[in-house]
């Protein structure tokens, strides 16, 4: 049974997957922190590695509504992810759209891509989605970045996937391996 | 991160796999109270 949607079907059980990257610390343990956020702030993503996290809302989102949303308010209630607000956990449907991100953030040694999955409510968008729960499937190095790869990933006990090559052209995907 | 424009809403609901409670045990044989057919059904001398 769907917790907001009980009188719904889910259209699915198999979790969603996409590609997002994080800057990371791995000094006093490993921790994963989305690009944008605040440094020092207790990140959302904090526990998917070890299991599903649910997305928390600073303008009235919720993970369920159980009376009718109050729209007169400046951010009326709303179930996490609003579809008129911009909350929710953030992915790229294809890898390439993350690695294209950390290009053009002219991404340094403390940034790690990684392979989501999202379930829940999900809002499907063009490149990505926005959803109520995430959890990290894996960890997916970039090329000549492995070692650090390997010990983040053995520090947050999660898999990786082969490693990727930096990305290098905004016109296209990198060349193949 | 931009992720475009919105496209649909989807519920999905995974089904996981029940984690591990406890460790196999082995299980012991159980004696098989049934009695042996083959030696009742075998000749008596009494008769």
């Amino acid at each position: 049974m769907i917790h907001d949607r009980p009188d719904r079907v889910p259209d699915s059980i198999e979790p969603l997957v996409g590609y997002r990257a994080w800057f990371f610390t791995n000094v006093r343990g490993a921790s994963l922190r989305p690009i944008g956020g605040r440094p020092f702030s207790n990140s959302a993503w904090e526990g998917a590695n070890r299991g599903w996290v649910s997305a928390a809302c600073p303008f009235g989102g919720r993970e369920k509504l159980d009376y009718p949303p109050d729209s007169s308010l400046d951010h009326p209630p709303h179930v996490i992810p609003g579809e008129d607000c911009s909350c929710g956990f953030y992915a790229m449907k294809v890898l390439s759209c993350a690695q294209q991100l950390t290009m053009e953030l002219q991404c340094g040694p403390d940034l790690t891509l990684g392979r989501v999955e999202l379930a829940g409510k999900v809002i499907e968008h063009s490149l990505g989605y926005r959803a109520a729960r995430a959890r990290i499937a894996a960890l997916i190095p970039i090329r000549g970045n492995e070692r650090t790869a390997k010990r983040l990933a053995e520090s947050l006990g999660l898999p990786l996937d082969p490693a990727i090559l930096r990305w290098s052209s905004p016109e296209g995907l990198p060349p193949a391996a | 991160m931009n992720i475009g424009q919105q496209v649909r809403t989807v519920y999905i609901e995974p089904i996981e796999e029940p984690p591990m409670t406890e460790t196999p045990v082995r299980l012991e044989p159980v004696p098989d109270l049934l009695p042996d057919t083959r030696r009742q059904l075998e000749p008596t001398h009494d008769s």
